[in-house]
């Protein structure tokens, strides 16, 4: 049996799990700690935790891109999808 | 239970849903046969009559065993009603999508409504159902205290309907399910977790594995909409309630390709049945092959077919392949976090 689709499916899933941890770094190290709004501005603490969550709602998209563009161009390439 | 050790103790709970599954699963074979109740295994050339909605022997399981750990242990109980009420408003959803054919964004809206117990228990009892602070491996936590309780009930839809987007041959499901659950119990007991995930998650693996033995190649039973969204809310309801989501969603991953992929190219909530377009054809051998068609979904069958056709067993082998691999990354992840 031809391992080959099993072993790119395997390296699919290895690159989406160092990523999804890459991007955890970047969420806990760099995007989480910053202050953007002074502490005694109203709602200034809402507005920080959605445009951080808005960062990771956009890391996720860009995370399921990558999945999307490694499964098209490993096994999709012929124009049969 | 005390003196037995409470991992230990948790971890034979849940291997007591091995013979309850399979006991439950012989029955509702032969009851459902009586009441009519089959579906075509539409990969085989001879098209037979399997009776269907036997998976309903997984959710009778967990819920009896979630009653009996709630019972039997001390201030766990509200837990394991979380988790009870979870499958069993997953299961009635699949029981009737399976007698009535319910349209493909019904199970998605209705998915929404199940995990409501969980966030309304959590704001009855604070701090004794679930806890918003997300365990990220390597980098700590989040504590998301309006965010979290606000993706509860997107998390049980998403579970519930990708695991019922995924068993489009003999034995996926609950196969996959038991090697992710499997993957994820090795990973707690190597951490040393509490007593609930591992209780959770070796239910799951136990029932899983009872059902297995009539699903597998060839199937003598088929789980039904039942069985597949109250295995996904439970994988959805112990990721929650035991702490583990990030892991889950790893061990998830051939899950999630196959609905991404199914999502992206049909652009709606649809039933296999309502789509024109088939991922894959049975050929005159009887292997299956990538139907080519460029409208038919991307789905994780088809992509194990792109170099060629193959005999289904060799598909599944395949498919439980991917979990496994995912089951160990999930593994990692628990350790690492």
């Amino acid at each position: 049996m031809s391992q080959r689709t099993v072993m790119l499916q395997f390296a699919i899933f290895l690159v989406q799990w160092i990523l999804m941890l890459s991007g955890f770094y970047l969420l806990a190290g760099v995007i989480a700690p910053p202050r953007l709004f002074e502490p005694t501005l109203e709602f200034g603490r809402y507005l920080e935790a959605g445009l951080k969550a808005l960062a990771a709602l956009f890391m996720s998209m860009m995370w399921l891109l990558v999945w999307d563009k490694q499964v098209r161009i490993l096994f999709f390439r012929k124009g049969d999808a | 239970m005390a003196q037995l050790g409470s991992e230990a103790a948790a971890v034979l709970l849940g291997l007591s849903a091995f013979p309850l599954a399979l006991v439950l699963t012989r029955f509702f074979m032969a009851f459902n046969s009586s009441r009519g109740i089959f579906g075509i295994d539409v990969h085989k050339k001879e098209r037979p009559k399997i009776p269907e909605m036997c998976g309903v022997s997984i959710p009778i399981t967990l819920l009896a065993l979630s009653a009996v750990y709630g019972l039997t242990t001390n201030g766990q109980h509200l837990q394991a009603i979380a988790y009870a009420a979870v499958v069993a408003s997953t299961a009635i959803i699949g029981a009737v999508d399976d007698l009535k054919r319910m349209r493909g964004y019904y199970k998605p809206l209705l998915g929404l409504l199940c995990g409501l117990p969980i966030i309304v228990l959590g704001l009855l009892y604070p701090d004794s159902v679930y806890n918003p602070t997300l365990r990220v491996p390597l980098f700590g936590g989040f504590h998301l205290p309006v965010i979290y309780p606000l993706t509860i009930p997107v998390a049980i839809t998403v579970t519930s309907n990708t695991v019922n987007m995924l068993d489009p041959l003999n034995g996926v499901m609950a196969g996959g399910v038991a090697i992710m659950t499997g993957g994820l119990l090795v990973g707690l007991l190597a951490k040393g977790a509490e007593p609930l995930p591992i209780f959770l998650t070796a239910s799951v693996l136990f029932a899983c594995l009872g059902f297995f033995y009539f699903n597998r190649y060839p199937s003598r039973a088929f789980a039904g909409n039942v069985a597949q969204l109250a295995v996904g809310g439970s994988v959805g309801a112990f990721a929650i309630l035991g702490r583990m989501e990030i892991a889950t969603i790893v061990a998830m991953f051939p899950h999630i390709q196959n609905s991404f992929f199914f999502l992206t190219k049909i652009k709606r909530f649809a039933e296999h049945r309502d789509i024109a377009a088939k991922p894959t054809r049975v050929l005159e051998d009887g292997r299956l092959a990538s139907s080519g068609s460029p409208s038919a979904p991307l789905t994780l069958v088809r992509t194990m077919l792109v170099d060629g056709p193959l005999p289904e067993k060799r598909v599944v082998s395949r498919i439980f392949a991917l979990f496994l691999f995912s089951a160990c990354l999930a593994a990692i992840t628990i350790l690492l976090t």
